[in-house]
């Protein structure tokens, strides 16, 4: 008998346990079986059944803006959307971490653990960051990043470099689009390897174009030799839309245009006689790239 | 009587219209002949761009939230266009155009004179390819290119940034970070108080002349041009002065170094601190002279 007592109680406290997830959905099958054994498990199933019918049954309801309101509100009192404190810590981390004073985030820092390991571990990358040591890029890198931000409209006012000059109405023209991609390339290529760029030919045609056969011949790396290859094709853009330029505002070109050559060729020869002449090397980088942008600059003046 | 008052209505009527029309050019007339100005309403930080062909552009910083602008084109067949956004309220910015309404028109009439006067705290984009560029008193950032004018800018604190191919920069008392490119022009820099400073150009000279701030970069770059620092004698830097086929001549003492890693080619260099090198001064010619000398 006791032993009876125990085995219903005992079955009834597994319905209790069981009951949710059954009516969920999940398979339990235990919870129909003892429904029809247990007459009052059996009558709380029937009415809880019963119920979920009816609210299923009843007409869909949106609640009005003030019940989400205050929903909203209770919610982000009891900090369901989490802590107010971390929120804040989030929001003035920046500036703490840029030399701001905010005494508030090294005091939340020591109350709350997972804040203080963030703060601690942006700490530690920072210290590390510091010790490293300090590396110039070498022009090439800051000629590509250059390049392909001004490609991508990074700079508004202030503006840098006569590519900008292309950005502002670049797409009406097809010649400054090509400038544009050609300054790109020209930032690209100044990032890769030389044997990359001898792989794809790029000294041996630079070398073909008569406008850089004079220069070619002393090009002491293909890298050069890509960026001959540029600058020629944008030349030859220049030559040929030259006549449409206001007389002054072409001899202007022409005068710059001499200038630059001029240092080119004298850094061909230089690199010539000493090929890792790198004070040469730079200029001739340096001179190429002006040179580019003062072509880029005429193309977009022509007509003018 | 009769004939009075009709003769009187009479003048009337051909007086009044006269005088709407006569009255406007008057007041066009007293402000300059053919000047035309206009004034905007505008924030404190508005953005001002300006694109012009050929003339003389003068921008100034006033304490004002307006844009003053005053103008003479050389032709009619020229015009000044201005785009304000927003529509409503004061501009946030404002960009002005000159038009060429006819393509074939001479070069001598293709120019437009701009002065304007804009708040202080404007931010600036200024294009003249054939002109030459006055900028005073200014506090935001600038861009300013010419193709062959000069450009001149004095009193500005923002970050500039200056091209111009073959015309001269000059830029004076400066307190924000100025970068100023030429290829066949000069540049001289005066009595600057910024502590980044990047000048280049190709076959043009640099001339600098001011002191160094405490922990300035100032990096001046010639080919065939001669780059001349005068500074006073308590400046302090630690210079690395590098030509390769010209002369570093040196006046002021130096505490000399070896550089660990030299780059080669430099066949005349000078690497060294004058006082205590509180600012970094870099000095680069291909073949031009290097010149370090005291103020007087």
């Amino acid at each position: 008998m006791e032993e009876g007592r125990y085995k219903t109680f005992a079955a009834c406290s597994r319905f209790d346990v069981e009951l949710e997830a059954y009516l969920e959905g999940e398979a339990r099958p235990f919870i129909a079986s003892h429904a029809r054994q247990c007459g009052s498990c059996g009558a709380l199933l029937a009415d809880l059944q019963s119920i979920r019918q009816a609210a299923r049954e009843l007409p869909r309801e949106e609640p009005s803006g003030v019940v989400w309101t205050k929903v909203r509100a209770r919610l982000e009192a009891e900090g369901a959307f989490g802590l107010p404190n971390c929120s804040r810590f989030e929001d003035e981390l920046e500036a703490y971490l840029e030399g701001e004073a905010r005494p508030f985030i090294l005091s939340h820092s020591q109350d709350c653990a997972p804040c203080g390991a963030l703060l601690a571990d942006l700490q530690s990358i920072r210290e590390a960051a510091r010790d490293l040591p300090r590396e110039e890029p070498s022009r090439a890198v800051w000629a590509n990043v250059h390049a392909r931000l001004e490609a991508e409209g990074a700079f508004g006012v202030p503006v840098s470099g006569w590519r900008q000059i292309l950005a502002w109405r670049v797409f009406p023209h097809a010649i400054p689009v090509g400038v544009l991609a050609a300054l790109v390339f020209l930032g690209s290529v100044l990032t890769l390897p030389s044997s990359s760029i001898q792989s794809w030919g790029g000294a041996d045609e630079a070398a073909n174009s008569p406008a850089v056969v004079r220069v070619a011949s002393a090009m002491p790396a293909g890298e050069d030799g890509a960026l001959a290859r540029v600058v020629s094709d944008l030349e030859g853009n220049f030559r040929a839309n030259e006549a449409s330029m206001a007389p002054d505002l072409k001899a202007t070109y022409e005068k710059s245009l001499v200038s630059l050559d001029g240092s080119i060729q004298e850094c061909l020869d230089s690199l010539q006689h000493e090929p890792r002449n790198t004070l040469a090397h730079d200029y001739l980088l340096t001179a190429y790239t002006r040179k580019a942008e003062v072509l880029s600059s005429a193309l977009e003046f022509e007509g003018r | 009587m009769n004939r009075a008052n009709v003769s009187l209505k009479s003048v009337r009527q051909i007086l009044l219209p006269l005088m709407a029309i006569l009255l406007p050019a008057a007041l066009i007339g007293a402000a300059g002949e053919g000047q035309i100005e206009k004034t905007f309403d505008t924030t404190r930080e508005p953005r001002i761009s300006l694109n012009n062909v050929k003339g003389h552009v003068l921008v100034r910083g006033w304490g004002k939230a307006q844009v003053h602008l005053v103008y003479t084109v050389a032709s009619p067949r020229l015009e000044v266009d201005s785009e304000i956004l927003p529509n409503t309220g004061p501009a946030e910015k404002i960009h002005f155009e000159t038009h060429l309404l006819d393509a074939n028109l001479p070069g001598n009439e293709q120019v437009a004179d701009y002065t304007l006067d804009i708040p202080t705290g404007a931010s600036l984009e200024i294009r003249n390819p054939q002109g030459s560029i006055v900028m005073e008193g200014m506090q935001a950032d600038a861009s300013v290119q010419s193709v062959g004018g000069g450009i001149s800018i004095r009193d500005y604190s923002g970050h500039l940034t200056v091209h111009s191919v073959a015309g001269d920069i000059e830029v004076i008392r400066p307190s924000g970070t100025v970068e100023a490119y030429s290829i066949t022009g000069n540049l001289h820099f005066v009595s600057p108080a910024t502590t980044k400073l990047h000048g280049s150009t190709t076959s043009g000279r640099i001339l600098f002349e001011g002191d160094f701030m405490d922990r300035g970069d100032y990096i001046l770059s010639a080919y065939s041009g001669d780059v001349d620092i005068v500074c006073p004698p308590s400046a302090s830097y630690e210079l690395s002065a590098k030509t390769l086929k010209g002369k570093v001549i040196n006046t002021l003492p130096m505490t000399r170094r070896r550089e660990s890693a030299s780059p080669r080619g430099a066949s005349n260099s000078l690497l060294g601190t004058h006082n205590t090198g509180k600012a970094t001064v870099e000095l680069t010619s291909f073949s031009g002279n290097i010149r370090i000398r005291p103020q007087d």
